[in-house]
């Protein structure tokens, strides 16, 4: 059980995390949304899935974070020809003194940070090969237990266009990121921001605003923000409407694991630290419900003959899951003020 | 300025109080208003059958109101108590609707601060207005229109009275104006009150029978003739016996006349002693103690009290009868009445002289070509009883044999049913009988 959080190290961890979501909006202009996300998913200990067009930022959102946290990141370009070693590492036949032997090469997986680009791209061999090592946070080759560095994050992206040669991730897969983030196209007025100050071939300039202690620290602290009961009880009937056999879940083939109700309980403390609270609320359940359900929820075809998309879903569930589950007379209604 | 110690934590306390208070009056309402049409419903037929059965007093009314609603409020509030919230629970609902970010709930159990106390809080639920008005505008309407509705209130069915078939009831009529001016002697009033009891003593749906109706006309014409009867045989007495009296007091009679009249006497009152109806008072004893072999010895004043006292008897009689339709003894003629001469022959039985549940059945009238053979020799004309001061449409004045008249002109043998009878002129009908005189004369010229 853990200290409960205290308004002193609440208040100082929301001033550190807003040195870095300054950071970060000095490097990816008119995401706002998306830097929110991504810092809440990176203290909630969580993998992100980027989905977005090329060319908006994911990359240099990637490298910003690095930069600002002085993170080791690396970079891996997924292709239908990459190998599960490309990624794990594999062992090198080398001289050693006592002889020749094998020696374990790491691959890109070992980082702080990992981009995983296009990930749909590569075979579902290597995607797996990836998924393992990103929720058991070690790497085994040839018998050998290789434990990653902690911290460790993936932001995974994929591209919605040109599916053709792709391998979608299935969904026990895609249970494993915590969220799922859509990276929007730019307006014009962040466009024209883009073009005064940013240059082809010149990397942004960033500085470290945290250390890696700093964000031990931070990853600590959001363990400790309270889970008040209520909020908790929200959590669990909102997960629970989303199976099939609930009133309001219609459209829905399959709803969300017990894992999510877990990435909701931990997005949303980690947003409560973000604004320098001490306890998750509804409010943070509410905000962090769409990145954590809309790749858990398996849409059936009527659903999808509709036009419905598991935003909309979350929406509607969102609307008939109140606070408090008890109801109201016919003779009321509720209001918000 | 800092608030009080636990001064927030009152304020909100008592802030989810208000709501808590706002919730639980809502189910309160919620559940009244459903048993409010089904009540308002029961009590319309309620005051319908009321009014429909007996008068309602006002105050009775309002007060049987009362406990209905008095009682629809208990049961509603009982089953309000099913939804009751707690305090924590009412908290959730504030918190949200405020966006305290569950504040409350993690103040609860002593994480953070109580949120400062607000000047200008509202509750988050308002009242929906349109469900409760509707529904007590119903009831309202239901209870009022089964108050003002006009209703016919309930006749109470009154006792199946037969009255006794009218020739009882005149024959009782005779009897009672009898008794009370006693001119019949008692015991023969009796005689025919037993033999009326004995008739009405049948069950009284059986005293329209035609056997029934017949016993009571016969025991009507009896107890008539019988009254008639006394009547004459009093005036008979009276007359003889004036008669004798006078020829007491020195008028000087026939011995044949004066024993006419003495056999008159005796027989007068031998008739009245004997069966049927028998004078009142103390007449029928002095009838009783008269020596008919010593009339001629008896005074001219016993003669006299004897004429008095059947005077007396026989004015008693007319005056009880006066008003007796159809038994008229103001002129009671000299002689025996019903020993006349009747019009018909012989004395048997013929067709036609039994009843309608016995007897020989109708005449034997029928249709053949044969005449009726009712062994009559004279020929009886109908009286007509038809009173021209009165007539009304259609009756007949008179039925005369004659011939129809047929003016054989205007006859064209028989014809096939549905053939027209006038078949017309063709064209030359229609301009001849439709077109006014001018437009015939320009039709004519047009086609010369």
């Amino acid at each position: 059980m853990h200290h409960p959080l205290t308004d002193t190290e609440a208040t100082q961890a929301a001033s550190q995390i807003d040195l870095l979501r300054q950071s970060l909006r000095s490097v990816l202009f008119g995401q706002d949304a998306l830097i929110e996300n991504v810092l809440t998913g990176l203290l909630a200990r969580g993998h992100i899935l980027l989905e977005g067009l090329p060319g908006l930022g994911k990359t240099e959102l990637v490298k910003g974070l690095s930069k600002s946290l002085g993170l080791d990141s690396k970079r891996v370009q997924f292709t239908p020809d990459l190998l599960p070693g490309d990624i794990t590492g594999n062992p090198m036949l080398q001289e050693t003194d006592t002889g020749r032997r094998f020696i374990f090469q790491p691959g890109p997986l070992f980082a702080n940070l990992v981009l995983a680009d296009e990930i749909n791209r590569a075979s579902p061999k290597t995607q797996s090969a990836l998924l393992e090592a990103m929720q058991e946070r070690r790497v085994t080759v040839m018998g050998e237990t290789h434990f990653l560095p902690d911290p460790f994050f993936v932001l995974a992206t994929q591209n919605p266009i040109e599916l053709e040669g792709t391998y979608p991730l299935p969904e026990a897969q895609l249970d494993r990121f915590l969220f799922k983030l859509e990276v929007r196209a730019n307006n014009a007025a962040t466009l024209e921001q883009i073009v005064l100050n940013r240059e082809i071939g010149v990397e942004p300039q960033v500085s470290q605003v945290l250390s890696q202690e700093n964000l031990t620290t931070l990853l600590d602290l959001v363990r400790r923000v309270f889970m008040p009961v209520p909020v908790a009880n929200f959590i669990a009937r909102l997960v629970h409407a989303t199976q099939p056999s609930q009133p309001h879940s219609g459209g829905i083939h399959y709803g969300a694991s017990p894992r999510a109700a877990l990435a909701l309980a931990a997005a949303s403390k980690a947003r409560a630290l973000i604004e320098g609270r001490l306890n998750a609320s509804y409010e943070d359940v509410r905000h962090a419900a769409p990145p954590v359900l809309r790749h858990r929820l398996l849409l059936d075809y009527r659903a999808k003959l509709e036009g419905l998309t598991p935003d909309l879903l979350i929406t509607r569930l969102l609307e008939h899951t109140p606070a408090q589950d008890a109801p109201l007379p016919t003779t009321l209604k509720a209001a918000k003020l | 300025m800092s608030a009080a110690p636990g001064s927030d934590e009152k304020f909100w306390h008592a802030a989810a109080r208000g709501l808590s208070r706002r919730i639980h009056f809502g189910w309160w309402l919620d559940h009244w208003l459903t048993l409010l049409i089904p009540l308002s419903f029961v009590g319309a037929i309620t005051i319908l059958a009321l009014r429909y059965w007996q008068n309602i007093p006002t105050q009775l009314a309002l007060l049987g109101l009362a406990s209905a609603l008095l009682l629809s409020s208990l049961a509603a509030y009982l089953w309000m108590r099913r939804h009751r919230e707690p305090l924590n629970a009412t908290q959730i609902r504030l918190e949200d609707a405020l966006g305290l970010k569950a504040r409350l709930s993690a103040a609860a159990v002593g994480i953070g601060p109580w949120p400062p106390a607000r000047s200008d809080i509202s509750l988050p639920v308002t009242y929906r207005p349109g469900r409760p008005l509707i529904m007590v505008a119903s009831g309202a309407a239901l209870l009022s229109a089964s108050l003002l509705i006009p209703i016919s209130r309930s006749q109470p069915e009154k006792p199946r009275v037969i009255e006794p078939p009218s020739a009882l009831q005149e024959v009782q009529a005779w009897l009672d104006n009898v008794k009370k001016n006693d001119a019949a002697n008692p015991e023969s009033i009796v005689q025919v009150e037993e033999k009326m009891a004995e008739l009405l003593r049948r069950p009284a749906q059986n005293w329209y029978e035609h056997a029934s109706l017949e016993a009571a006309d016969h025991l009507r014409d009896v107890t008539a003739a019988d009254l008639q009867q006394l009547a004459q045989n009093l005036a008979d007495a009276e007359r003889a016996t004036n008669a004798l009296a006078a020829s007491a007091a020195g008028f000087g009679i026939p011995q044949a006349a004066k024993d006419s009249l003495q056999q008159t006497l005796q027989n007068a009152s031998q008739s009245m002693q004997g069966t049927g109806m028998q004078p009142g008072g103390d007449l029928m004893d002095a009838l009783k103690s008269i020596d008919t072999s010593q009339l001629s010895s008896m005074s001219s004043d016993q003669l006299k009290d004897l004429a008095k006292q059947l005077a007396q008897n026989q004015q008693s009689l007319q005056e009880a009868l006066k008003n007796s339709p159809g038994l008229d003894l103001s002129n009671i003629p000299e002689g025996r009445p019903g020993k006349e001469e009747g019009e018909g022959e012989g004395d048997k039985q013929g067709p036609g002289g039994g009843g309608p549940s016995r007897g020989p059945g109708t005449a034997p009238v029928t249709l053949a070509s044969e005449d009726t053979q009712l062994d009559t020799n004279k020929i009886e004309t109908l009286k007509n009883p038809l009173d021209l001061s009165r007539l009304a449409t259609g009756d007949a004045l008179s039925v005369t044999n004659g011939t129809a008249k047929v003016d054989p002109k205007n006859y064209q043998g028989p014809q096939q049913g549905g053939a027209t009878a006038t078949p017309g002129d063709g064209g030359a009908a229609v301009w001849q009988n439709t077109l006014i005189p001018a437009e015939r004369e320009t039709l004519k010229r047009f086609f010369k």
